[in-house]
């Protein structure tokens, strides 16, 4: 057998070739001064590198001031507090989600009822302000908005319902 | 009836279920234990000590975040070893030192000398220590990917297998950027007047 090049001398010292090619590359190796001699030098190379790679003692100082897991300590979040914090981004995107559709709805359909377009563009500021108003002073508002019978409002209502009721009280409950 | 003696449990499967019932404190002895191959993987993959920690931290962070889809029958370190290579390397992708940061530079000529002051072995030889920065600074000189591929074999013995199914390469491109990894190096101590038969 010729002597194995580079790349099978390195698997072969790797432990990486199956049973047979070890055996062929070891028996050649047992009697080939010059293989014997690559196999010394990788060797000490091997050592030198795992040697010069290994934390030395001032960067295991300096690890261990840095105090990794007391820090983690101080600053940890329950995993359970993490999903909370999950589902009330999943209600917030729902909630946002609605409102983009409600938009969009307003947009294309601008005249509502007996509303006219510029003030239904308004969107959830008109339903804010117009529940204001009509909170205020029982008053009937100029501003003619979608009946909550329309399915994109009560969208939008229950999302931000199920966000404001159930999803942030149950996180700000499990963060406790 | 003699039966197989016990099975030790798993500290680190203990500690992630513990994390897992809303523990969260316990995740601070996975820290511990993994902290030094997490940092040393990061530090040997940037070369700079505080951005090394920083990436350390992430990665533990990451893990944590992760902690209900990691599988308890495998062992614990090759995954956290996996994120902390990812992290590290999108450290320098993010720095966009790919191609120029080596150990080598001024950067890491600082570290290394205030490594070198900060706590110095007066035990340790001055050939030992000046080898070993030579040969931080030749894997400083190598591509991201040679490094990383070097690093968890030399500082973490693992095979082939093991280093492809961390880094995502196939295993004989593993072999392959094993092997220019230490061709390079070997060059790159060559050309520092560095031998390893110095130390045998």
């Amino acid at each position: 057998m010729t002597c194995p090049d580079d790349a099978r001398l390195d698997y072969w010292l790797d432990d990486e070739l199956t049973e047979a090619e070890a055996t062929t590359i070891a028996a050649h190796v047992a009697g080939c001064p010059r293989c014997v001699a690559r196999r010394l030098t990788r060797l000490a190379e091997d050592r030198l590198w795992e040697t010069a790679l290994a934390l030395d003692g001032a960067e295991l100082a300096f690890l261990a001031r840095a105090n990794l897991a007391a820090a983690w300590r101080r600053t940890a979040v329950p995993v359970a507090a993490q999903s909370a914090s999950l589902a009330q981004w999943l209600a917030a995107l729902v909630l946002v989600g609605a409102v983009a559709a409600y938009g969009a709805w307003i947009t294309v359909m601008p005249v509502v009822g007996e509303g006219t377009g510029w003030l239904n563009r308004l969107g959830l500021v008109g339903i804010g302000l117009s529940w204001l108003l009509g909170k205020l002073w029982g008053a009937a508002t100029t501003i003619d908005l979608p009946g909550l019978d329309d399915p994109t409002l009560f969208l939008a209502a229950a999302s931000f319902g199920l966000w404001l009721f159930v999803a942030r009280p149950w996180a700000l409950a499990r963060a406790d | 009836m003699p039966g197989a003696p016990p099975v030790a449990p798993d500290p680190d499967v203990q500690a992630i279920q513990r994390c897992r019932a809303g523990e969260a404190d316990a995740f601070a002895e996975v820290v511990e234990r993994h902290q030094g191959a997490v940092y040393g993987t990061a530090l040997r993959l940037i070369g700079d000590r505080d951005a090394a920690l920083e990436v350390a931290n992430t990665a533990f962070y990451k893990a944590y975040r992760a902690l209900d889809s990691v599988d308890l029958a495998r062992p614990l370190r090759p995954w956290l070893l996996r994120i902390a290579t990812n992290e590290a390397l999108n450290h320098l992708r993010s720095q966009g030192r790919i191609a120029r940061q080596t150990l080598g530079g001024e950067a890491g000529e600082t570290a290394l000398a205030g490594l070198a002051a900060e706590n110095a072995d007066p035990a340790e030889g001055v050939l030992a220590r000046e080898q070993r920065e030579a040969v931080r600074r030749a894997l400083g000189g190598l591509p991201p990917q040679y490094r990383a591929v070097a690093v968890l074999r030399y500082l973490h013995d693992q095979s082939y297998a093991e280093i492809a199914a961390e880094t995502g390469l196939p295993t004989n491109t593993v072999g392959v950027y094993l092997l220019r990894a230490r061709d390079q190096m070997r060059k790159a101590l060559a050309a520092e007047g560095v031998s390893a038969h110095d130390l045998s």
